[in-house]
């Protein structure tokens, strides 16, 4: 058994943050030496970062050579031979920006599936369970509906863990999309037939604005009291419309009725695929055996006390095809605790504030990038 | 036309860090032109020596370090001002200018060697639309309309509501007596002077300052530029424009011939690298460095980098800046994988350097710098083009000269020596200004 595959033996919060500590180290340490060998620029990275194959296994993760997460769009980085590459990961950008690019291996596509089970089984239960899936059916896209197509594939990795998938909407002839409120209906029948609990499962804001607002707005009502609610894709579209997780959270519980603890707000990100922050029934994310965080000051880039705001680092050591195991996020968020908590999870729990402001250059020194007459730049 | 008044009748309106969101909104524009225009009839009774005297005293008021313009505005660039301000400093550019001879603002008056007497008289309500990137630059166009007698109508920028209403309302305070023995009032000056806001996309009042302007003077991006000039507006109005260009240093190898030459360029370097965070047109992102001196390139990035920490201590960066931390540390990853990257712990600044780069950098501001090597300093001429302002040099003058002449046949507008890059000076970005605010007459 490798390092890592100790550290999925084990229930995702189970353990102490001292012992912890220690085996997560020493997956991590490993999964360095890995990269540190197999990434030359990545080696070179951490040479001047004061880290070679010597260094001391016993050290702080805040000393731990970390990446910036857009240097996935700049920099196309493997730790693998080419061959061995067997999928392309690219994450989802709003029009104009650039994706990130991570590829994959089948070792790392391999810990990322099995992660993703060990973490969600922890969360929904053992037995796998149906998925109502509020989102468009994938067979039934258009080619011309690229947002559909890019949540239908972050979804997928997910839907491994479900005992059978119904997508429960369509697209209405504007074009939007809308509830089948009678395929809703027979997917719970169905569920309800096999005697299993569902899960609602789907986009944080095609959950609200298009499934339980409208839904609200028909006044239609279920009463899934035992059913789960699993939202992931951050709430950066509800921004607008000044809707916090409690409003959210309140919604889901008039229309669908599912208890506030067991509705699910699930964060991660392309660039460490496989490794998931789920809300525990106290509505508070952890770090699972799989996974530590470090909250960095946005100026001086030094770890913060626990409480104070800033920028969000994720340390695991899953990534095996791409020298991603420390990665520091645009998001900003704070560590609310690294004790127990009262549901019996241990990990370091943490919350996430919203993204980093970005800097704007305006003025006569704004000169656009495409007017820059670069010659020739080979870096 | 709906407008928040800033400043308008020798007094602020905004206290600091108001929030556009916070402003009374006016909608009588044309009574605002018209108090600066009845108040411009004292402005043009006096005299320019006059005038440059006031601006001096105020200059030696801001330059006690107690005083209160010192202290909301010591990170700002208020220095910059002062020196601006000066006595030596606005003769010199004013007489530059105007055909050497500034008193022509004063009435008319023989051109050397001819028998023509000129005079400049102002061309009536200069508009200045003012970029956000370095607050300063608003006082450095109105005080060039202040010199030439005009009625000044200023558009400020959302980010900085309050700077030029709070040095205007300083200067309002500042009297002196004139050479004739009058009190020049400093309150009468500054009611020739107006500063709004309002919306940018708000085209019915771009419009109307438009139409009400003798001469629109805009800095800021290529957007912001294009937009006020395709803007309505009367027939004769002058209009100057600073749009957005980018500017270099470019350093000879006889000039890096020992490690202490090489220090203190890189001193002088990384100074003009720190100031405004780099967003001035004039500010360096790319140096440039000559191979074949004793010391190379990649040995002048590293003595560059330790430049900018003692720098970084010296001139402090704003605390409500927001340095664009991707970018940075991306660049970061990017040179310590391909390159050489040296930095400071946090964002402070970024020295950045590569054998293989070639060309000018994509700026990435807040004092980052990318130093690449060149065979010839004349290659630079390569990148130059109506987008490059101030080519900053560390060259003998010989080669200076020679250098000078290929760069500026290809679009560069200044070759200062590195240190003064980011002084700002007549002419800038090729132009005159204040030739530009006056109406030149004649009589035989």
């Amino acid at each position: 058994m490798d390092s890592y595959e100790t550290l999925l033996s084990v229930p995702p919060h189970s353990i102490n943050q001292i012992e912890k500590n220690k085996l997560f180290k020493k997956a991590l340490f490993e999964n360095f030496l890995h990269h540190y060998t197999n990434c030359l620029p990545y080696q070179k990275l951490c040479i001047k970062r004061g880290w070679n194959k010597g260094h001391k296994t016993d050290f702080n993760l805040e000393e731990f050579p970390y990446l910036p997460v857009e240097i996935f769009k700049d920099m196309h980085l493997t730790s693998v031979s080419n061959e061995n590459l067997v999928r392309t990961l690219q994450s989802s950008a709003t029009s104009g920006q650039i994706p990130s690019t991570v590829s994959l291996d089948n070792a790392t596509r391999n810990r990322q599936m099995k992660t993703l089970i060990w973490l969600l089984a922890n969360r929904l239960g053992k037995d796998r369970r149906p998925f109502l899936v509020m989102d468009v059916d994938p067979k039934n896209i258009k080619a011309t509906q690229h947002k559909i197509s890019a949540r239908a594939a972050a979804v997928r990795g997910f839907l491994t863990a479900a005992s059978s998938v119904s997508y429960c909407m369509h697209e209405a002839l504007d074009g939007e999309i809308e509830i089948n409120l009678q395929q809703l209906l027979n997917a719970l029948e169905e569920a309800q037939n096999s005697g299993k609990k569902v899960v609602i499962f789907g986009y944080t804001y095609v959950l609200y604005i298009y499934a339980a607002k409208k839904l609200s707005e028909k006044d239609v009502k279920f009463n899934l009291s035992n059913a789960t609610l699993l939202h992931l894709g951050g709430w950066k579209k509800l921004q607008s419309q000044a809707v916090s997780k409690e409003s959210f959270n309140k919604l889901m519980n008039n229309v669908f009725g599912i208890k506030t603890k067991n509705i699910i707000d699930c964060y991660g990100f392309t660039e460490q695929l496989g490794v998931l922050y789920l809300d525990g029934e106290d509505g508070i994310k952890r770090t699972s055996m799989v996974s530590e965080v470090i909250v960095r000051n946005p100026v001086t880039l030094q770890p913060c006390m626990d409480g104070e705001e800033g920028l969000l680092e994720f340390l695991t050591p899953l990534p095996l095809s791409y020298p991603g195991s420390a990665i520091l996020t645009d998001d900003v968020g704070r560590i609310i605790s690294r004790e127990k908590g009262n549901d019996g999870r241990q990990g370091t729990a943490f919350e996430i504030l919203g993204r980093r402001k970005k800097s704007e250059i305006r003025g006569c020194g704004d000169i656009l990038s495409q007017s820059m007459k670069t010659i020739g730049k080979k870096l | 036309m709906n407008f928040h008044i800033l400043f308008a009748q020798g007094e602020s309106k905004v206290e600091q860090d108001t929030l556009a969101s916070n402003l009374e909104t006016s909608d009588n524009f044309p009574d605002l032109i018209n108090s600066i225009k009845n108040a411009q009839q004292y402005l043009m009774s006096l005299e320019v020596d006059d005038i440059i005297n006031w601006l001096d005293q105020i200059c030696l008021t801001w330059s006690d370090r107690n005083s209160e313009v010192q202290r909301k505005y010591s990170n700002q660039g208020i220095n910059f001002l002062i020196y601006w301000f000066r006595k030596k400093n606005l003769k010199e550019i004013s007489d530059l200018a105007l055909r050497g001879n500034r008193h022509f603002l004063d009435g008319f008056h023989k051109v050397e060697n001819t028998n023509v007497k000129l005079s400049a008289q102002p061309r009536g309500v200069v508009s200045h639309w003012i970029s956000g990137n370095v607050p300063m630059l608003g006082m450095l166009s109105l005080i060039q309309g202040i010199i030439t007698k005009n009625a000044n109508l200023v558009k400020l920028p959302k980010d900085n509501l309050d700077i030029v209403p709070s040095l205007l309302a300083s200067m309002s305070k500042v009297n002196i007596m004139s050479k004739s023995g009058d009190m020049i009032e400093g309150k009468k000056i500054v009611e020739s002077i107006a500063c709004i806001y309002y919306s940018s996309s708000d085209k019915t009042a771009l419009d109307e300052m438009s139409l009400n302007s003798q001469v629109r003077v805009a800095w800021g991006g290529m957007e912001a530029v294009e937009t006020i000039i395709n803007l309505p507006r009367r027939f004769g109005c002058e209009d100057i424009v600073f749009g957005p260009k980018t500017s270099f240093m470019v350093i000879g190898s006889e000039k890096l011939t020992t490690i202490e030459s090489a220090k203190k360029i890189a001193k002088k370097a990384s100074i003009d690298a720190s100031q405004f965070e780099q967003q001035g047109c004039n500010a360096p992102h790319t140096v440039f460095v000559e191979k074949g001196g004793i010391v190379s390139p990649k040995e002048f990035a590293k003595l560059l980098s330790a430049e900018m920490e003692s720098t970084s201590k010296r001139i402090i960066r704003d605390p409500d800046t927001l340095p664009d931390i991707g970018k940075i540390l991306t660049l970061r990853a990017r040179y310590d994988m391909l390159g050489e990257a040296f930095y400071s712990k946090g964002l402070e600044w970024t020295v950045l350097y590569s054998d293989d780069d070639i060309g000018l950098a994509d700026p990435c501001y807040f004092r980052t710098l990318f130093v690449r090597p060149i065979s010839d300093i004349l290659e630079v001429a390569d990148f130059c083009s109506h987008l490059t302002q101030t080519a900053g040099v560390a060259l003998n003058d010989k080669r200076k000269e020679n250098f000078a002449l290929n760069v500026t046949a290809k679009g560069i507008d200044r070759v200062p020596d590195i240190g003064a890059m980011t002084a700002y000076e007549v002419p800038w970005d090729g132009i005159f200004m204040i030739d530009r605010l006056v109406r030149w007459c004649k009589i035989n």
